[in-house]
């Protein structure tokens, strides 16, 4: 066998895949986002305990008068930094290091810090109270976080007292300031950083790292798990056999969401259920039809054979035999006229017709079976479209229907009308018998007031053959049963031609 | 014997009727149910044949005023319905046989022989009274060895004789059992085919098999 078909995906692999594939890459970018996020703070926090060591050392920096007493002839900037405070500074393994300048010019540096400090251009000097980091390699080489600080150190409080001699005297000396701005610049050992940030890393990426291998194995699971109510459809679907199409799919455990679905699937096995109960039906009705005259042919000819010699007897069976034979073909022929019309095989010929002669010739052809009267009202000349044999087979099965089944000998009548554009015909004839539920089952193949088949020629079609007719002519059929208890059968149709009266 | 065949085909009606007269049964037909009930009203049949779709009354509601009424005539429905349900009915009505169309006229007649013969509660087809033997299923009479050719309506006369054997039955009750309402026969005329039946019989080596009851009728021994 040839698959046709090729490779086919499930539905879990189709709602699975994209799902995975649109979730793995916002996990990541959540990921991400987290974690600079997280490494922003451990770098601020890092960076803030550097600033307060800046500003510890900012706080020992002071402008202090001239003092020639002192040896100061001119202001200068005092460093009181005492590295008993500030063992960390020492020289060593895990040293770190300061350096400061005034007015651009190196003023002091620790002990760890091997070589001088040159010197900063003014214009170099960063903005006063403006705080920067960054990172470099530290004087023993390992990686480092510098922090600066730019700031215009505090007057001595012995300022005030020479007043604005001072600030002149620094104004020569400093063009433009007021006071000369200091730096400081502490760089410490960047690694207890970065060990926390690849512990961060480490702790955040491999369990979220763990949560997507364990999403991407549970979304299929979920999947499949979720469309488990599918697989209950199908298997309660799987249940229903061809030998059973009363059966419907039980709604119980389905989710909402297949409910549509499971009432769809009734309403088509409730149609299919229709269909196989008609198709029966209709097989029944053709072996029940079928059945007296095979019963007829066999008898007869096993009576026959019986008593050969027979001769009277004979004769008469072989008319009986060639009446049930006939019998028989009217009935396949009815019903293979039937089957044609239904799967659109008959061809209709348009032409002009017209009706009362059609009417006419119909009702001649039953004149020979006794008192046939029918009146006739209508113009005497109506030409309509149709097609003249199915028009023919029409009038032929409404009339025999017509005068076999009236109940009165008089009363039958065929009414003509027409309008510019449609034509009506209503036969009417008096059927004491009939009740309103027989009439809304007129053209329901088979059936029969009487359900005997007495009649021989008569197997419940012809009314099913005239509405079929009908429909293949685009012809109304309507029956209607009037209170005087007469039967009134109403074709409506285009008219097609031109009238004569 | 004498069978009542209730059915509405013609060609069915027809074929049976003559086919059981051949087989030396005496048979009625009746067209539809309403002149069934005339027919049936006599009492006078041992079988009935019943269709069951007949116009002017159904031939379940024929056999339930049948029943109804007291009448035991031992009834084979023949009908084209086949379905289990329909045999049922039929049966649960008081049937005593269902036979589907088409159906072989062979077994139609040996169902309707087997009918007979539970009427007269005989498990085998054969009636004997002395030398002279009656196999009722292929309608032969023996004496001894000799077969005796008689005509259907000696036979059915003698047949209704041996199923009575010691009781007496009359020329009407003859009548009754060897003619059909299409063909009348007359007392005088049952003498005749009497004396012809004792004469065939005799000369086959059966004396007095049928006896005279004067002013009463006939019977075997």
């Amino acid at each position: 066998m040839t698959a046709r078909h090729g490779h086919r995906r499930s539905i879990v692999s189709e709602i699975a895949l994209p799902l995975l594939l649109a979730l793995l890459p916002l996990a990541a970018a959540g990921l991400l986002l987290i974690q600079q996020r997280l490494e922003a703070r451990l770098v601020e926090r890092f960076d803030s305990a550097i600033q307060a060591q800046l500003h510890a050392l900012s706080g020992v920096t002071r402008f202090e008068v001239a003092d020639p007493d002192e040896g100061h002839d001119a202001p200068w900037v005092e460093f009181d930094f005492d590295p008993e405070n500030y063992p960390n500074f020492d020289a060593g393994k895990d040293a770190e290091y300061f350096r400061v300048w005034v007015g651009g010019v190196p003023l002091a540096q620790s002990r760890s810090w091997p070589s001088g400090a040159s010197a900063v251009p003014l214009d170099a000097m960063p903005e006063p109270d403006s705080v920067e980091f960054g990172d470099l390699a530290l004087p023993d080489g390992r990686p480092g976080r510098l922090g600066r600080l730019a700031f215009l150190p505090p007057f001595d409080e012995d300022w005030h007292e020479v007043g604005a001699r001072r600030p002149v005297e620094f104004a020569r000396r400093y063009p433009g300031a007021t006071r000369p701005p200091a730096l400081i610049e502490i760089a410490i050992d960047r690694t207890p950083l970065d060990d926390a940030i690849a512990d961060l890393r480490l702790n955040l990426v491999l369990p979220v790292l763990a949560m997507l291998l364990v999403g991407a194995a549970l979304v299929p699971w979920l999947v499949r798990r979720g469309l488990g109510s599918l697989r209950l459809l199908n298997a309660r679907l799987g249940g229903i056999d061809a030998g059973s199409p009363d059966q419907r799919v039980g709604d119980e455990g389905l989710p909402t969401e297949l409910l549509p679905v499971a009432s769809a699937m009734n309403d088509l096995l409730a149609r299919m259920d229709e269909a196989f109960e008609k198709e029966r039906l209709f097989s029944r009705n053709v072996a029940h039809e079928l059945r007296t005259p095979i019963a007829e042919l066999r008898s007869i000819g096993e009576v026959g054979a019986a008593w050969p010699e027979d001769a009277e007897a004979n004769a008469r069976f072989f008319t009986l035999i060639a009446e049930s034979a006939q019998r028989m073909d009217r009935l396949v022929g009815n019903l293979l006229l039937l089957a044609q019309q239904e799967r659109g095989a008959v061809q209709v010929i348009w032409e002009v017709v017209d009706l009362p002669a059609a009417i006419e010739s119909a009702l001649r052809r039953h004149s020979g079976e006794g008192d046939r009267s029918v009146a006739y009202e209508g113009p005497p000349r109506c030409p309509i479209l149709a097609d003249a044999t199915l028009l023919d087979s029409t009038l032929n099965n409404l009339i025999d229907n017509m005068l076999q089944y009236r109940s009165d000998p008089s009363g039958c009548s065929i009414r003509v009308g027409r309008t510019d554009a449609s034509i009506n015909m209503v036969l009417s004839n008096p059927a004491s018998d009939l009740t309103q539920d027989d009439v809304a089952r007129l053209a329901d193949r088979f059936w029969r007031k009487d359900s005997a088949r007495t009649a021989g020629r008569h197997a419940g079609l012809g009314l099913s053959l005239v509405a079929s007719l009908c429909k293949a002519l685009n012809w109304r059929l309507a029956f209607e049963l009037g209170p005087d208890s007469v039967l009134h059968l109403s074709i409506t149709g285009i008219c097609g031609g031109e009238t004569t009266t | 014997m004498r069978v009542l065949v209730i059915e509405d085909s013609t060609s069915l009606r027809a074929s049976i009727k003559h086919g059981l007269e051949r087989a030396s049964y005496a048979v009625d037909t009746a067209a539809d149910g309403l002149e069934a009930s005339a027919f049936l009203s006599s009492g006078v049949y041992d079988v009935v044949v019943l269709d069951l779709m007949l116009p002017g009354k159904h031939g379940l509601q024929l056999l339930k005023e049948m029943r109804e009424a007291g009448d035991d005539t031992h009834v084979l429905i023949l009908s084209a319905m086949a379905h289990t349900e329909d045999r049922i009915a039929g049966l649960e009505l008081g049937a005593d046989d269902y036979l589907i169309k088409p159906f072989a006229f062979q077994e139609l007649k040996a169902r309707i022989d087997a009918l007979v013969r539970r009427r007269f509660q005989l498990k085998r087809p054969i009636l004997e009274a002395g030398s002279l033997r009656i196999d009722t299923a292929i309608r032969e009479v023996r004496v001894g060895d000799l077969p005796v050719e008689l005509t259907a309506k000696e036979y059915a006369a003698l047949e209704a004789l041996m199923r009575h054997r010691g009781s007496v039955l009359s020329r009407t009750q003859l009548i009754e059992r060897t003619r059909d309402f299409d063909c009348d026969i007359t007392e005088n005329a049952m003498e005749v085919l009497i004396s012809g039946l004792r004469r065939k019989l005799r000369k086959a080596g059966a004396d007095d098999v049928v006896q005279t009851r004067r002013g009463f009728g006939y019977f075997v021994r």
